[in-house]
């Protein structure tokens, strides 16, 4: 598993190995000593996955503290543009967004350290996504902020939303509550 | 989440929450707290997921002791026809075979506790599997037995096997390490 750093500190992208042969692919998006020994967390106790139609925006998502998450994102089927925002108030890259596409071809995956917000639009005709957290979902602790607050250039046309996704408050209006 | 028994001791069919809309579907196939209530404390240390063409067959695999691995496992597109046999010789279900349908639409899920030999074979043009492993792959503990030595009707002809699939042993000359 190749580790590739990007702009935000903490959030990297990892290229797992693709193995291919006469009966299709296999892919190992996950071994707990290879992610220890890259720094990264292990404690995963929770795992969802949503199949979504092409444009689909979901997103920008987090938990508050305490009961914040790690995410480890990946698009097992299909293409999407996936986004994240820094809301550390510390951080050098305070507001900035990051966006990057999965491939299910590459089978590449985002790591998401805890104090981002995310999100996705899908590319293909269907795209499946999967992601890992490290706590479980926290119905109190789900916060969001509106996917068109961020300056992001999202690149589909008609995106679609849920209505809760859609009342999301701007990330201007956002007191975030992670340091 | 529910749990349902199958043929085989502590072996279950897990039915994961859909939440469907006009975006798509949402679904969970894994949540440490639940499981642990009932029962199963299971952890991912490994997850690997595969693509595999109509009429692929993948099997029968487990990790030998002390590296055995109780395997959580979903399909997100495409059908399958999945396949275990249990190989605890202390089990009341020793060398009993569970088959079951898992497909994108039925979101069930198979726990398969260690001692048990998993394999599928693809009934749908083209099939992902997901797994979730409490144990890592140790090369050395990796086994398997021939998937046409067990008792059952794949219902499939020619199917695509990989050498070392094809090489692996008949479970008529298997000495059980569980």
């Amino acid at each position: 598993m190749e580790i590739c750093k990007t702009p935000l500190s903490g959030c990297v992208e990892l290229l797992p190995n693709v193995l291919k042969d006469a009966r299709g692919r296999f892919v190992k998006i996950y071994h707990q000593e290879v992610f220890t020994s890259l720094g990264l967390d292990t404690n995963f106790t929770e795992e969802y996955y949503s199949v979504s139609a092409m444009n689909t925006i979901r997103g920008l998502h987090f938990q508050v503290p305490p009961h914040d998450h790690v995410k480890c994102v990946t698009c097992v089927y299909g293409k999407i543009f996936d986004v994240v925002v820094d809301l550390r108030k510390s951080s050098p890259t305070y507001k900035q967004a990051f966006s990057i596409t999965l491939d299910a071809d590459k089978g590449n995956i985002l790591y998401i350290p805890k104090g981002f917000a995310h999100g996705f639009q899908v590319l293909s005709e269907t795209a499946v996504f999967l992601n890992k957290t490290t706590t479980v979902y926290h119905p109190e602790s789900e916060s969001g902020i509106s996917w068109n607050s961020c300056g992001i250039n999202w690149p589909g046309l008609k995106p679609m939303l849920s209505e809760k996704d859609k009342q999301l408050i701007n990330l201007d209006n956002f007191n975030t509550p992670f340091e | 989440m529910k749990f349902h028994n199958t043929t085989i001791e502590d072996c279950y069919l897990i039915d994961s929450k859909v939440f469907r809309d006009k975006r798509g579907r949402f679904i969970k196939p894994f949540n440490y707290i639940e499981f642990k209530r009932n029962g199963i404390d299971f952890t991912t240390k490994e997850e690997y997921f595969t693509i595999s063409k109509i009429n692929v067959l993948r099997g029968m695999h487990f990790q030998n002791p002390p590296k055995a691995v109780a395997k959580l496992i979903a399909c997100l597109e495409g059908e399958v026809m999945d396949v275990v046999i249990d190989l605890r010789k202390k089990s009341k279900t020793y060398l009993k075979v569970f088959t079951t349908r898992l497909s994108e639409d039925g979101y069930k899920m198979l726990f398969v506790p260690e001692g048990l030999a998993h394999g599928f074979v693809t009934r749908s043009d083209k099939a992902m599997m997901l797994y979730m492993c409490s144990e890592v792959y140790s090369p050395e503990d990796d086994n398997g037995i021939r998937w046409d030595s067990i008792e059952i009707d794949w219902n499939v002809t020619n199917p695509i096997v990989s050498q070392r699939d094809k090489n692996l042993m008949p479970l008529n000359q298997f000495k059980t390490p569980f």
